[in-house]
């Protein structure tokens, strides 16, 4: 069993690489946009106001409304695709480098292929930890509470009035902001990553932009992007989407990558990425 | 050990990079293939590494189909192409890294490896900063460090000056005698006929006995 092996050595090769630095960089401009309409309409914005913000999306358009139909959350799609760009060529550089010594040292495909979705899962969560710190240094810059509560009156400016609960506990926040995003990027990020598997990055990545942008026009559940915007969450607004559904379904796409990915890998031709 | 490939043709998209290939190979002997770039070589060699697996045919280690019974031969070392490395380690910590996946050696071994293919284990300079030679030499290093029952080096004297070309010739040498069977891809005509004991020519996919040395 060379299943810890393996995953200590995604961990060392593929966690923390240059790229990661543009983690901040985009997470600081939502944070400098929510800084500025707190300050406009002058309340305090913490940790908690930060990340709903981050993570807010857009509220549902109405598609046969024209005057909405150019309307689209850039950054949160900035955002999301961040991690999904971050994790989209790991595995098959790997393959093409010391992957080869790996695999035919471990004797093992379907390890090798479970260490990469474990990899998947631990990357998206260093991605979300980076995000989350830097909202944090944002509020200890700019004044704000280290706290994941968010007033009332606070999200309802933020999110536009679209909220119908009071005081958001710390729970909700992290739940919103964090693990509902969390779930659906990892699930998008799998599902790219197994793609990859069969199609060339490059347009495993734009699929993966396409279900984000259908997702801003059609806010079902089953549209993985739902899950991973605050405005449209269940558990602020009576009509969201249920996040129940959203971990239900997240849970079930990558148990399918899981399995297509080793059956699929288990027959791959391992001939390097430029070939 | 014993290789045995039966009617083994390999298509990739369009092209078919095998064509019905055949061979029996045994242990304790040097197999070398010579061809023109592009002529199928490397794939046969993958093709044994269990890195691809054959579109018709099959490959058989020990009696094991390979693909089905096992996904790679159990005892392999191989450098295939350029071989690639952690390039903010140094040698050593490389092959360690590597080592550690099957736990068969220690750090004296591995320090013993580095000194055979004439790197210096207490190099503290990182991989990225080696010369392509010294990249290959910890290659041939990664390949044999496990003391392998199956050796495949697809052009390992890439790279290397003449004491590293005489340096392989020697490794190659004992590795046989310790009975590994060793598949050898290199353009030196000289090198291969010195060493091999059975020459393959392969020439667009396909393989056939060129000569007994």
């Amino acid at each position: 069993m060379n299943l810890p092996k393996l995953i200590r050595h995604d961990l060392r090769c593929g966690l923390l690489r240059p790229r990661c630095l543009l983690i901040p960089i985009m997470a600081a401009l939502p944070c400098w946009l929510c800084h500025k309409i707190a300050v406009t309409a002058g309340f305090d914005c913490g940790w908690g106001g930060y990340l709903m913000y981050c993570f807010m999306g857009i509220e549902p358009i109405d598609i046969l409304d024209t005057m909405e139909k150019t309307q689209l959350p850039i950054l949160w799609l900035l955002l999301i695709s961040g991690c999904l760009y971050l994790n989209l060529d790991y595995m098959l550089d790997d393959l093409s480098l010391t992957g080869q010594q790996i695999i035919v040292r471990s004797g093992n495909r379907r390890e090798w292929f479970i260490s990469k979705c474990i990899w998947n899962l631990l990357s998206c969560g260093v991605y979300f930890i980076i995000v989350s710190t830097t909202a944090a240094a944002f509020s200890i810059l700019t004044g704000g509470d280290l706290s994941l509560r968010c007033e009332s009156a606070a999200l309802n400016i933020l999110y536009r009035g679209e909220v119908d609960t009071g005081t958001v506990s710390s729970f909700t926040v992290l739940a919103v902001s964090l693990l509902l995003p969390y779930l659906t990027v990892s699930t998008l990020s799998l599902l790219q990553m197994t793609l990859c598997l069969v199609l060339k990055p490059i347009l495993c990545f734009l699929l993966s932009e396409i279900v984000l942008l259908v997702s801003v026009y059609w806010s079902s559940p089953l549209i993985l992007g739902n899950g991973a915007m605050g405005i449209r969450s269940g558990l602020l607004t009576a009509s969201g989407v249920d996040p129940l559904m959203v971990c239900g379904e997240c849970v079930v796409i990558m148990l399918l990558c899981a399995v297509f990915g080793t059956w699929e890998f288990k027959r791959s031709n391992i001939i390097g990425a430029k070939e | 050990m014993k290789i045995d490939i039966i009617n083994a043709t390999k298509t990739i998209g369009k092209a078919t990079v095998l064509k019905d290939v055949t061979l029996s190979l045994e242990g304790g002997r040097i197999y070398g293939l010579r061809g023109p770039n592009g002529s199928g070589k490397t794939m046969l060699m993958r093709l044994v590494a269990g890195l691809i697996q054959p579109t018709s045919g099959e490959v058989k280690i020990d009696g094991k189909r390979l693909g089905t019974d096992m996904d790679f031969p159990p005892s392999i070392g191989m450098l295939i192409e350029n071989p690639a490395f952690l390039p903010n380690y140094t040698g050593l910590k490389n092959l360690e890294l590597l080592a550690s996946l099957k736990n068969e050696i220690g750090i004296d071994q591995i320090r013993e490896t580095l000194t055979r293919v004439g790197l210096d284990p207490d190099d503290k300079r990182r991989v990225r900063k080696y010369s392509l030679g010294m990249k290959q030499r910890l290659g041939i290093a990664a390949a044999i460090m496990e003391k392998p029952k199956l050796l495949l080096l697809d052009e390992p004297t890439n790279a290397l000056d003449d004491k590293g070309i005489r340096c392989v010739c020697d490794i190659l040498h004992e590795e046989r005698k310790r009975g590994a069977l060793i598949i050898l891809s290199c353009h030196d005509g000289d090198l291969l006929r010195e060493c091999s004991d059975k020459i393959f020519k392969v020439q667009n996919g396909r393989v056939e006995r060129e000569n007994a040395v």
